[in-house]
């Protein structure tokens, strides 16, 4: 590189001019500065995390809303599990009812028969 | 036998108040800003020239570094990192001024307390408590040469010797900051040295 290739300044020099160099320190910012910053660093959230996000509320109604299809579900599959039920428990019954009439038609008639 | 005390890493200091930076912490980012501004503004004004729009830069790369809390992470030096955004933000500024013609507000005036110093405001004069008036006129001349001469520096040029005089970084930290190599940077810096000594030649010969 080049700056292998450059003479390199004799000490005193390089002193020197480090000493005029220091005549203009660097400046420094006023008191108020500080205060100054930390209001523009608040005005400046035009991206400010807002205390509730949106994917934050999309998650909380997902979920909620998984959850009640699920209950809904059961549910649902509970109520035409009992409606079956109920509706097997009638045919039973009715079977039951109509072999018990038949039994005792067929005992009557057998009666009426055995009188001749 | 107490244990001597582990020498504080500024570093990681700076490292940890970003992270609390990023939890919101205001105090954090106070102590942050507090323990930077000087150099920053520092450099930004010497770079600019114009103590106004320095305070205005500076401001904004502190802006910078609470905006990119969220998402910072600790690659390398915290203080070259925050650099870097001074290097870009000072860097476009230059180049807006360059494409722009600046009419000052106020024009110089050479007669009211302060503005003798030139660009700069008088209270960034060091303590002349104890200088007679031949030796404070010395001085404040020899501070708006060293300034003007500082200014006509290229801007990299510029920003290396701010970096090494004043900020005291090493040839690696400039290198960081200017994105360029170690060699170019000691480049940088002999041939902003060399141009510095022949336009200050005169106050070195006084300083001998």
């Amino acid at each position: 590189m080049n700056g292998s290739h450059q003479p390199t300044p004799p000490p005193e020099d390089f002193d020197l001019l480090d000493r005029v160099l220091g005549a203009a320190p660097m400046p420094e910012p006023d008191a108020w500065f500080t205060a100054r910053t930390l209001a523009r660093c608040r005005s400046s959230q035009p991206t400010a995390r807002p205390a509730i996000s949106w994917g934050y509320l999309w998650r909380r109604w997902a979920v909620a809303g998984v959850f009640t299809l699920c209950l809904a579900g059961f549910g649902l599959q509970q109520l035409h599990r009992n409606h079956t039920l109920r509706i097997h428990h009638q045919h039973s019954a009715q079977e039951a009812f109509e072999v018990i009439s038949k039994v005792d038609t067929d005992s009557d008639l057998s009666w009426q028969d055995s009188s001749l | 036998m107490k244990e001597p005390l582990a020498p504080f890493d500024s570093d990681a200091h700076d490292k940890r108040l970003m992270l609390r930076i990023a939890d919101e912490d205001e105090d954090a980012l106070r102590e942050l800003v507090e323990k930077h501004q000087g150099t920053v503004y520092g450099t930004i004004a010497k770079m600019l020239g114009d103590p106004i729009e320095a305070q205005d830069l500076a401001q904004r790369v502190f802006v910078r570094i609470y905006r990119a809390a969220p998402t910072y992470r600790a690659t390398a030096q915290f203080k070259t990192w925050m650099f870097t955004i001074v290097r870009n933000l000072v860097f476009n500024e230059h180049r807006r001024r360059s494409r722009a013609t600046l009419v000052p507000l106020h024009p110089p005036d050479g007669e009211s307390a302060g503005a003798s110093t030139g660009p700069l405001p008088a209270l960034d004069l060091p303590d002349t408590a104890h200088k007679s008036p031949s030796e404070q006129l010395l001085q404040d001349e020899m501070m708006r040469a060293v300034n003007a001469a500082i200014l006509e520096l290229p801007e990299q040029q510029r920003l290396a010797i701010i970096l090494r005089r004043y900020d005291e970084f090493s040839y690696e930290e400039i290198a960081e900051v200017l994105k360029t190599s170690v060699s170019a940077t000691k480049s940088l810096l002999f041939r902003a040295r060399e141009t510095l000594r022949g336009v200050l030649s005169d106050y070195m010969e006084n300083q001998r």
